[in-house]
């Protein structure tokens, strides 16, 4: 181990407070998700208890696994990322970087409190009042400002593509946040949107659509743009194409939020806008897969070695996979069937947890250890146990989600011979419960898989080394 | 003038406009000439200068 007396000291406090707060509230946002996915099943787990009804609780589950998780694996991906490709150390240092980590943790906190106890202003995925809404936005400037600040000192002339995807996430979250959240408050924790009617659903949607655009896609492509290449060990496999890859989704993605609307009072022009550019989509999608895989191309073999390796590649396998089903249910008669049923819980989830779960799992593996100055994690198999557990329990789900949606909405456009809807809904309600017992089969391997790396990061950090293979080499490392 | 500019002539084809500066985009993207510099920048994260492994 030598140490380079020019190397930049790295400011890696944080990014180690971000990168064990995102698997504590990947847990707990996995864990909420396959307990409300039992509620679904049995609705008995309701408990007959406001507080822990499906409705407060569904945004519990979907801000922990996507702000509270995604979040914080952002911000210790994006700041690891941006001083490593920039050769420069956190603008701000620990200082800023703290009052990050310790106003988005206390965010997390106070925002599922508000929505365990009642308080929501009904834009999905945007459930905060307005008061929690400010206190975000102080959290994000800061984080704009560390990130903008570092970029600007750095050291190495180029800005690197991962940098130009977090960067534009950062930009995008601000103005969708800021836009979708302007109400007028009436108390400390009652406020309503200046938007109503169907402008009211395409702020929401607009907001809504980007927001997975933007935070699960585009900051989470920043993370496969570096962490892809550095396991390989070799440079992306088009620097071109990623450029055009960014362009591409950048002027796409930010119209394709009506396609949430088709066939609602939201005029047919702004449906078809939607639809178009949902479907041109595919262009970067193509382009991201493409890259991702092909960075490979010689190295396969690390696909069969390296568990790690194949959290990462499987992610773009599904990020592939799904970024062609979202188009496809964008069409307007795919959408048709496909819209209020479960099959968009499927593609949400084919989405959410294979290609945001799975890179997030894979950039984790990779940089705990080289944040603790371990050699490797704990242990490699436990990687590979974790990854085999969590896509059983993914396939488990989106299966069931397909068979479910499709029928349920096949069961509700189904008419009988004298033109009478052939099921009452109750009837199509009973025919998911097996597909929803699947589906929280399917999580709890899920959270069961994320369980064997909460060990599997504890260890690491205690500087165990299970893998004997890996133990001579890290003995002979240190 | 300036208003009148924007709202007939910029306004109404900013798909046009977005489209060339997409192609512009590919077209600078691959250029020959600039193949060799822009791949060079995929090395960008092999290249960490504190990388004690």
């Amino acid at each position: 181990m030598s140490i380079n007396t020019e190397a930049t000291p790295y400011c890696e406090d944080v990014i180690k407070k971000f990168a064990i707060a995102a698997v504590f509230w990947g847990v707990v946002g996995f864990l909420a998700g396959d307990f409300i996915a039992l509620q679904l099943a049995f609705p008995v787990l309701n408990l007959d208890l406001e507080w822990t009804s499906f409705g407060r609780l569904r945004p519990v589950h979907t801000s922990a696994v996507i702000f509270a998780f995604g979040g914080n694996v952002l911000f210790a991906t994006s700041l690891y990322i941006v001083q490593r490709t920039s050769r420069a150390s956190l603008f701000g240092g620990n200082g800023l970087g703290g009052f990050i980590f310790y106003g988005f943790q206390s965010f997390i906190v106070l925002a599922a409190l508000s929505y365990v106890l009642g308080f929501s202003q009904g834009q999905e995925y945007a459930e905060p009042e307005w008061i929690l809404d400010l206190y975000l936005t102080v959290i994000w400037v800061a984080y704009l400002i560390a990130f903008a600040g570092t970029i600007m000192k750095r050291k190495e002339p180029h800005i690197y593509v991962a940098n130009w995807f977090f960067f534009a996430m950062i930009l995008t979250i601000a103005m969708l946040h800021l836009g979708n959240n302007i109400a007028i408050p009436v108390s400390l924790t009652k406020s309503y949107n200046v938007f109503g009617g169907v402008q009211n659903a395409m702020t929401q949607w607009w907001y809504g659509h980007n927001a997975v655009g933007f935070f699960l896609t585009a900051g989470f492509l920043g993370i496969m743009y570096y962490f892809v290449p550095k396991r390989a060990n070799r440079p992306v496999y088009s620097y071109r194409l990623s450029i055009v890859h960014f362009w591409a989704l950048i002027f796409l993605y930010i119209w394709a939020g009506p396609h949430h609307l088709h066939y609602t009072a939201l005029p047919d022009w702004a449906q078809t806008l939607g639809m178009t550019f949902s479907v041109m989509l595919w262009m970067p999608s193509w382009g991201g897969m493409i890259n991702g895989l092909m960075t490979l191309s010689g190295a396969w073999d690390k696909l069969r070695t390296d568990p790690v390796m194949r959290f990462l590649v499987s992610s773009v396998a599904f990020y592939g996979m799904s970024t062609f089903e979202g188009p496809m249910m964008s069409i307007k008669a795919v959408n048709s069937l496909s819209h209020y049923t479960d099959w968009g819980i499927g593609h949400v989830h084919s989405g959410a947890l294979g290609w945001v779960a799975f890179v997030s799992f894979g950039a984790l593996y990779d940089l705990i250890p080289k944040l603790w100055g371990r050699k490797e994690v704990y242990s490699l198999k436990l990687v590979g146990v974790h990854f085999w557990v969590a896509t059983i329990g993914i396939v488990l789900y989106i299966t069931a989600m397909w068979i479910s949606g499709i029928m349920q909405g096949l069961m509700w456009r189904a008419y009988d011979s004298l033109g009478f809807l052939q099921y009452s809904f109750i009837e199509t309600v009973e025919a998911m419960h097996p597909y929803y017992v699947i589906r929280a089969t399917g999580g709890f391997l899920f959270v069961l898989g994320a369980l064997v790396m909460v060990y599997n990061v504890y260890k690491t950090i205690k500087g165990d080394v299970a893998d004997e293979a890996y133990a001579s080499a890290a003995s002979g490392a240190r | 003038m300036l208003v009148a500019f924007v709202d007939n002539v910029l306004r109404p084809f900013w798909v046009l406009w977005v489209i060339m500066i997409f192609i512009g985009i590919v077209f600078y993207s691959y250029r020959p000439k600039n193949k060799q510099r822009l791949e060079e920048y995929g090395n960008i994260p092999l290249k960490d200068d504190n990388e004690e492994r």
